[in-house]
C-alpha cells in the first residue's frame, strides 16, 4: 500500500463497477458500470434519492462489501478480489466511518468507544491517541461519560474521533447529519473540513443540498450510475472566523 | 495474546454490569459443578470410610455367610437361615482355622432402673473380639464357662455404657435385655464405625445364652475365623467351601457359586464389594450431575445466541472498524469461557461449602467419616466448565463471526 501524501494522485479509481444482488432467480442490479476517481485529499459528497446505489458505493468504497464487476483501485492497488480477512485489515489501517445512527457502544464511555477500533491491531499508546482525537473534535472534557449522557452533536463528534484514531486514509460519512440539530450538523460539518484540511480524504454520502454543500465536488446518482458531477460553487465554509469549536 | 486479555477483561467487564442476568445464565453449570464437587467428595469419603473399616479386621479373617453368588454384601431375605449354629460348631475343628467365632444379631430393648433404649445384641463367643481386632476396656472378655453355663453377662460397647451409667462404674452393674437381667462383665475397647454400623453401641452376650433366653433360632448370621499363619488364604476359603458344602449336601463339581446356599469370603471379597457398590453410586449421581452440565450448558448457548443476536449493530460496528470474523469469534468464545469459568468457580466453592456441610451432618452418624476434597476433582470441575464454554460457545460465536457487517449496520 502506498504511503499517504497529499498529491494529484488518485486515491480510489472505480472503473465500471457493478454490483448485482441475487435473491433466489431475482437479479437485482444495484451499481450498473460506474466511474468514478477521488484524488488523494479531496472532500467529496456523493448525492442520490434512496435507492440510487450511493450507499452501496459506499459500502464498496469502504471495503464493507465487493463489487460483482468492474476494478476497484485504492492508493494503486487492485482491491476487487481481496478476501474478507484482507478488507478487515485494509479498514482496519486505512478506513474511518461515521454513520448516521452513530453507532457507539452504549456501555463503554466516550475514551473507550474512541479506542475500540485499537483492539484489532498493535498499539501501545492508545489512550494517548484516543485524548488527541477527542481533543481535535473539541470532547476532551467528556473522555469518562457514557455516550447515553453526550447529546446528539457529541455522539457524532465521538464517532467522528474513533474514525479518526487510525489516521486513515480515507474517513466515510453516512449521512452524519441526519440526526443532529443543525446547529450540531454544523459543527460536524465544519470538524470534516478541518479533517480534510489536515490531509484526509473525505467521502460524504447524504441527500441533504446543504450538508453536500460542505464538498468540494459533488457526485450524483441514480440508478446505478453517476447521473453528473459539479464543483461546488459558493462552497460553506466555516473555517474563516467561525468559532462554533470554541 | 494481548488482543485475549483485552477480550477478557472485555467479557469480565459486561459480565459485572449485568450481575442477575449473568448469575441466571450461570445457574445450570453452578448448580452441576456443585453436584459433581458433592458427589465425588462423598464417594471418597465413603471410600476413605470402607479402607479403614477393612483395615480395622485383620487381613486373614474370612466369614462365612449365608446365600449363594460370588459377592459379599447383606443376603437375600430367603437365605438369611442357611448357616447353621452346628456348622459353626464343626468348623472349630477345622485345623487351619483359629479364633472361629459365630455372629446372631438381634434387636432388643434393654432397661437399666428407669432408663430404656433399644439396641442391636450380638450373640458370639470369646473369640468375637479378637476376630474383630478388638479387646476389653475394663472388666473381661466371655469366657467358655460363660457360654457352657448359658450365663447372663454382657459386654458393652462404651457409648451404652456411657449413657446407661454416665460417671457410675459399669462393671457388676445389672441390666434388663428382654426382660431377662444381665450382669455387665466388662465394656469393649472402642470400635468405631465399621460398614456403616456403630459397633460402640452394641452389646454382646455369650451365643448359648443368645440361644436359649432371648433368640432362639439354629441359625447364625455368619462365622468369623481367622486363618492360621502360614495357611495360604484362599487355600482356606476353598477348603472352608468344601466343608461347608458337604455338610449341607450340596453336589457342585462345576464350583458354581450359584448352587450354593452360603459363601465364604475373605475380609478383602467384602471390602471390595462396597467399594463396588460406592462407586456405582458415585459415578450413577456424576452422571445426573453431568446431565444437569450439559443442560446448563445448552442454556449459556441458548443466552449467547440471543446476545448475538441483541448485538448485531455492535458486530457490524467492529467488523466496520477492523474486526475480522475471527476477532469476532474470538470475542465471543472468549465472553463464553469467561461465562463458563466464573460459573464453574462458583460452582466449585458453592460444591466444596455444601461438601463440608454434608460431612458435618454425616460426621453425627458415622463418626470416623471424612472430609475430603481432591486437587484432581476441582481441576476437573474447571477444566469441565471450560470445555462447556468452548463447545457450546462455538455456535454463537459462528454465527456472529458469519455476520455480514453491512446488514448487520442497517438495522436501525
Amino acid at each position: 500500500m502506498a504511503t499517504k501524501k497529499k498529491s494529484e494522485e488518485h486515491i480510489i479509481e472505480i472503473n465500471n463497477l457493478k454490483k448485482t444482488y441475487y435473491t433466489g432467480d431475482v437479479e437485482t442490479p444495484v451499481l450498473r458500470g460506474l466511474d468514478l476517481k477521488v484524488k488523494d485529499g479531496e472532500f467529496i459528497a456523493i448525492m442520490g434519492p434512496s435507492g440510487s446505489g450511493k450507499s452501496t458505493l459506499m459500502h464498496i468504497m469502504g471495503f464493507l462489501d465487493k463489487p460483482t464487476g468492474g476494478s476497484y483501485h485504492f492508493e494503486g492497488v487492485d482491491v476487487s478480489e481481496l478476501s474478507d480477512d484482507d478488507l478487515a485489515l485494509v479498514r482496519r489501517e486505512r478506513i474511518g466511518f461515521v454513520f448516521q445512527a452513530f453507532f457507539l457502544l452504549p456501555r463503554a464511555t466516550v475514551i473507550e468507544n474512541v479506542m475500540l477500533p485499537l483492539l484489532y491491531q498493535k498499539h501501545s499508546h492508545g489512550h494517548d491517541m484516543a485524548k488527541k482525537a477527542l481533543d481535535s473534535v473539541g470532547l476532551s472534557h467528556r473522555l469518562d461519560y457514557l455516550p447515553t449522557s453526550l447529546s446528539g452533536g457529541e455522539k457524532q463528534r465521538t464517532a467522528i474521533a474513533r474514525a479518526l484514531i487510525n489516521a486513515p486514509s480515507v474517513i466515510f460519512a453516512d449521512e452524519p447529519t441526519g440526526n443532529l440539530d443543525s446547529k450540531s450538523g454544523k459543527q460536524v460539518m465544519n470538524i470534516f473540513q478541518k479533517l480534510n484540511e489536515k490531509g484526509h480524504t473525505i467521502i460524504l454520502v447524504t441527500h441533504e443540498k446543504t450538508t453536500a454543500q460542505h464538498a468540494e465536488r459533488i457526485i450524483h446518482i441514480r440508478d446505478g450510475l453517476i447521473e453528473s458531477e459539479e464543483k461546488v460553487k459558493g462552497r460553506i465554509n466555516y473555517s474563516d472566523g467561525d468559532e462554533l469549536l470554541k | 495474546m494481548n488482543r485475549i486479555i483485552k477480550f477478557v477483561r472485555i467479557a469480565f467487564v459486561s459480565l459485572t454490569e449485568n450481575k442477575t442476568q449473568a448469575f441466571l445464565t450461570m445457574l445450570g453449570i453452578i448448580i452441576g459443578i456443585a453436584a459433581v464437587i458433592m458427589v465425588l467428595s462423598i464417594g471418597r469419603g465413603a471410600e476413605k470410610l470402607i479402607l479403614s473399616s477393612v483395615e480395622s479386621f485383620g487381613n486373614r479373617s474370612i466369614f462365612v455367610q449365608p446365600g449363594g453368588g460370588e459377592q459379599g454384601g447383606p443376603p437375600s431375605p430367603t437365605a438369611i437361615d442357611k448357616v447353621k449354629y452346628r456348622d459353626y460348631l464343626a468348623m472349630q475343628d477345622l485345623d487351619y482355622l483359629e479364633d472361629v467365632a459365630p455372629i446372631l444379631v438381634y434387636s432388643v430393648a434393654i432397661t437399666y432402673g428407669s432408663q430404656n433404649q433399644n439396641t442391636r445384641v450380638v450373640g458370639s463367643n470369646e473369640y468375637y473380639l479378637s476376630a474383630l481386632n478388638s479387646g476389653v476396656d475394663e472388666g473381661r472378655n466371655i469366657s467358655q464357662n460363660d457360654l457352657d453355663l448359658s450365663r447372663r453377662v454382657v459386654l458393652m460397647g462404651y457409648k451404652v455404657a456411657d449413657d446407661l451409667f454416665a460417671d457410675r462404674d459399669p462393671i457388676g452393674q445389672k441390666i434388663k435385655i428382654n426382660g431377662k437381667t444381665f450382669e455387665v462383665i466388662g465394656i469393649m475397647e472402642e470400635q468405631g464405625t465399621r460398614f456403616f454400623q456403630d459397633f460402640d453401641k452394641r452389646i454382646v452376650i455369650p451365643i448359648t445364652t443368645m440361644r436359649t433366653q432371648i433368640f432362639g433360632v439354629d441359625y447364625v448370621m455368619s462365622v468369623l475365623a481367622n486363618v492360621k499363619e502360614g495357611y495360604p488364604i484362599e487355600e482356606a476359603i476353598d477348603q472352608t467351601r468344601f466343608f461347608i458344602r458337604k455338610r449341607h449336601s450340596i453336589y457342585n463339581p462345576q464350583d458354581d457359586p450359584l448352587k450354593d446356599d452360603f459363601r465364604v469370603v475373605s475380609q478383602v471379597d467384602a471390602a471390595q464389594t462396597f467399594q463396588g457398590i460406592a462407586d456405582v453410586l458415585t459415578y450413577s449421581l456424576v452422571v445426573v450431575a453431568a446431565i444437569s452440565l450439559l443442560v446448563g450448558g445448552i442454556g449459556i448457548m441458548n443466552i449467547m445466541y440471543v446476545s448475538v443476536t441483541e448485538r448485531t449493530r455492535e458486530i457490524g460496528l467492529r467488523k466496520a472498524v477492523g474486526a475480522t470474523a475471527k476477532d469476532v469469534m474470538l470475542q465471543f468464545l472468549i465472553e463464553a469461557i469467561v461465562i463458563t469459568f466464573v460459573a464453574g468457580f462458583i460452582g466449585i466453592s458453592t460444591g466444596v461449602g455444601m461438601s463440608f456441610l454434608i460431612s458435618l451432618i454425616l460426621t453425627e452418624f458415622v463418626d470416623s467419616w471424612e472430609f475430603i476434597i481432591t486437587l484432581e476433582s476441582v481441576l476437573a470441575a474447571f477444566f469441565v466448565s471450560v470445555s462447556i464454554g468452548m463447545i457450546f460457545g462455538v455456535y454463537p460465536a459462528r454465527k456472529a463471526s458469519r455476520m455480514d457487517p453491512i446488514e448487520a449496520l442497517r438495522l436501525e
